[in-house]
């Protein structure tokens, strides 16, 4: 019995070994903004959680400005009362400015501390970090940063953005023959919204590409397990099988939603000399939206409403696969695919070869349901 | 010194044990970074470094359970002074015993690091080492079955990490095996060299076996072990490098430990933080057999009471791991411990069993002759 004691007593006393962390002294950081200012200074925006019981709200922002991005933590230090962690960090936003340098400079740290966590979310801000981290329009979240991590976290659930943690940026980022996508954030009417999905060349922002136009990189990518799509289709070829004219002639094109869409994909390196890719598509899903009154149920329309989506799905992803040419970036890893094959030595290589690629879609298209009317 | 060692029935244990023994010993700090030590080599073709270094382990074991047959009842230290003579044989157990001693050195070391890295970055060596000797010493002073008992609970303890592996193997990616035998066979070769780093320990069998029970079933329970760590190898390596890139693989220090932050359950967000606690659990059994090892064989080879080896190892321990204090120190040492015990697992038995062979056949004629 008495060893018992003892041990226990050793236990008790033991844990005031190491070092102890209140948490009503904590400012626990969950979102950090960075931008770049013209003498090449960083300037850090830190949003933190404060537990103190005192407090009249939940959390506060910080500016600071340093050289490096562990110096913004050092100089935040100086200006709050918490002490500052980065155990809970959920989403780190760049400056547009920052980002054109390259991000590389920031993620570093982010990466090395091992208190960081892999399943950040990194996105880029169209113009400043600060400004949308500013931002007082975050619905009923608990603060702006509960709101930028729960619309991330929603989007990225929905297949609607590519999934952009930390790990999958430095993942696609160190990957010969491929280079990193992420979300890029804008202010709507003061609010900060997802419009744009950042084109990166390694780590540096080369273009945009509208939100919408991702469906089609994650249709090359990978697979949709519940992806929903609008698309337009020419309405000329529908017109003998509308029940009634319900649309003004005027519009050219009949608009169809389709949802739960599931999709499987095998991208092939046809030749490695010509570049010769081919991405054979298979695609079903339902239909949930007609802009026009279509004769569903007859085969003949469904099976031209799939051939329809299927030539127009090739279509978009010739032209995604253009714009991915132009600014010479790879986020599909066209260049893993042929690295497989031919070992490339640097990146610098492939990106040398992106204009020269070729990618041949072939779509197969199913359409399962209609919904609950004909 | 006596050539065999007759164990009582009291303190020996089942064969079926000894899977638990090897198997714990040989899991320690190793698997932690192994990956990149391979891919640094072998790179895509890791794999198949793992499986010839595989292969050779258990052509080692299966000398080693050769050897063990020649004689009823004895380990390493008396085969050697039968082998070699009462000189060279005590001098090649020191050796041996040196071995382990830095092979724990090395051991807390390594993990000492992580637990600052990972967990708590101001804790100084000595408290975290100081806790660690405790236990060991604790477990030491039980004896082996006790050392047994412990391996077998850790393994059940921390078995279920794989379990958790599951998100990290959903976002393997398997075109960064592609092309296979990309690299020369000298490349894959060099990595299998590499691999050994954390498939040494097996050699326990060697200085275990007068405890065992049935000890024809031992071979097979090693081999099994040895199989088994393969095995375990295999995956870990194979899944970090389906998870991480080639280049980004090549930056991190411990890969396993790494793969563990992508884990996040809700009732535990930082997964990685628990897995680095439990890491505890595979180390310890790994230190402890290490230990029982060093002083065992000071013991055999100069009839020195184990107790006593036992504190003044200890002692030297935990002065040694404040000698050494940053990483390129802990690399250079355990590089150096790993080229070691390259040739004390995997050469040494495989060069010893002609030897023991050779040796009982001319005493076999003398006997006839005479």
């Amino acid at each position: 019995m008495r060893k018992v004691i003892c041990i226990l007593c050793a236990l008790v006393l033991l844990t005031g070994c190491v070092e102890r962390k209140y948490i009503e002294r904590l400012g626990i950081i969950t979102v950090i903004g960075y931008d770049l200012l013209e003498e090449g200074f960083l300037e850090g925006t830190l949003i933190f959680f404060q537990f103190d019981p005192n407090a009249n709200s939940v959390s506060q922002i910080i500016t600071s400005r340093a050289n490096s991005a562990k110096g913004i933590r050092q100089d935040a230090n100086l200006k709050s009362s918490k002490q500052l962690v980065s155990g809970q960090l959920r989403l780190a936003v760049f400056g547009s400015k920052l980002a054109e340098k390259g991000v590389m400079r920031v993620t570093d740290t982010l990466a090395r501390d091992a208190a960081v966590s892999d399943l950040l979310y990194m996105t880029i801000a169209e113009e400043d970090a600060k400004a949308i981290l500013s931002s007082n329009k975050m619905e009923d979240a608990a603060d702006i940063g509960n709101y930028l991590n729960s619309m991330i976290r929603k989007n990225i659930r929905n297949e609607v953005l590519p999934y952009s943690t930390l790990h999958q940026f430095q993942h696609d980022y160190y990957d010969l023959g491929r280079d990193p996508i992420l979300p890029m954030l804008n202010l709507e009417d003061g609010k900060p919204v997802l419009r744009h999905l950042a084109l990166m060349q390694d780590d540096r922002l080369v273009g945009k590409l509208p939100v919408k136009k991702g469906f089609y990189l994650k249709l090359i990518e990978s697979r949709f397990e519940a992806g929903h799509l609008e698309v337009g289709l020419p309405r000329e070829k529908f017109k003998e099988y509308f029940k009634s004219d319900r649309n003004h002639e005027d519009i050219d094109q009949m608009f169809v939603t389709f949802d739960e869409i599931k999709s499987k994909s095998k991208l092939e390196l046809i030749s490695p000399e010509s570049l010769e890719f081919r991405v054979n598509i298979t695609l079903e899903g339902r239909i949930l939206e007609i802009s026009d009154d279509l004769k569903i149920q007859d085969p003949k329309v469904v099976k031209l409403l799939e051939e329809e989506f299927a030539s127009l799905i090739e279509k978009e992803i010739e032209s995604v696969v253009e714009v991915f040419k132009e600014n010479q970036v790879d986020p599909i890893g066209f260049g893993q695919l042929y690295n497989s094959k031919r070992p490339l030595k640097e990146k610098g290589e492939w990106r040398e070869m992106i204009p020269d690629i070729s990618v041949d879609a072939q779509v197969k298209t199913r359409i399962v349901r209609h919904g609950i009317i004909k | 010194m006596k050539i065999q060692l007759q164990v009582p029935v009291g303190i020996q244990i089942q064969a079926f044990y000894v899977f638990f023994l090897i198997h714990t010993t040989q899991v320690g700090t190793g698997i932690m970074g192994i990956s990149t030590h391979i891919y640094s080599t072998a790179k895509q073709d890791a794999w198949i470094s793992i499986l010839v270094a595989g292969v050779w382990m258990s052509i080692s074991v299966f000398c080693m359970g050769k050897i063990l047959q020649q004689y009823e009842s004895a380990d390493l230290p008396g085969i050697q002074v039968d082998i070699f003579g009462k000189f060279v044989g005590k001098f090649l157990g020191t050796i041996l015993a040196l071995y382990f001693f830095g092979l724990l050195i090395s051991v807390l070391l390594n993990y000492i690091e992580v637990i600052q890295v990972f967990l708590f970055p101001t804790v100084p060596t000595w408290l975290v080492c100081l806790f660690l000797l405790s236990l060991v010493v604790y477990a030491v002073l039980g004896g082996v079955r006790v050392i047994v008992g412990v391996s077998f609970l850790f393994f059940v303890g921390t078995v279920w990490l794989l379990i958790v592996l599951y998100k990290p193997i959903s976002l393997m990616e398997w075109n960064h095996f592609l092309p296979v035998m990309g690299n020369s066979y000298s490349d894959i070769a060099s990595g299998a060299f590499k691999t050994t780093y954390s498939l040494v320990g097996f050699e326990v069998l060697l200085f275990i076996y007068p405890y065992i029970q049935n000890k024809r079933k031992a071979h097979s329970a090693a081999q099994l072990a040895a199989l088994g760590t393969t095995l375990l190898t295999l995956a870990v390596v194979v899944i970090t490098i389906g998870y991480f890139s080639g280049p980004q693989l090549e930056r991190l220090i411990w890969p396993t430990l790494s793969m563990f932050k992508i884990i996040q359950f809700s009732f535990a967000e930082r997964f990685d933080i628990i897995a680095v606690g439990l890491w505890m659990m595979i180390v310890l059994p790994n230190m402890i057999t290490a230990m029982w090892l060093c002083t065992h064989t000071f013991k055999r080879v100069y009839g020195l009471r184990q107790k006593q080896v036992l504190y003044v190892a200890a002692i030297l321990l935990f002065f040694g791991t404040i000698v050494f204090q940053d990483r390129l120190q802990i690399n250079y040492f355990t590089d150096k411990l790993a080229t070691v015990g390259f040739y004390i697992a995997f050469v040494y038995p495989i060069v010893l069993w002609p030897i023991v062979l050779l040796k009982n056949y001319i005493r076999r004629k003398r006997g006839t002759s005479q």
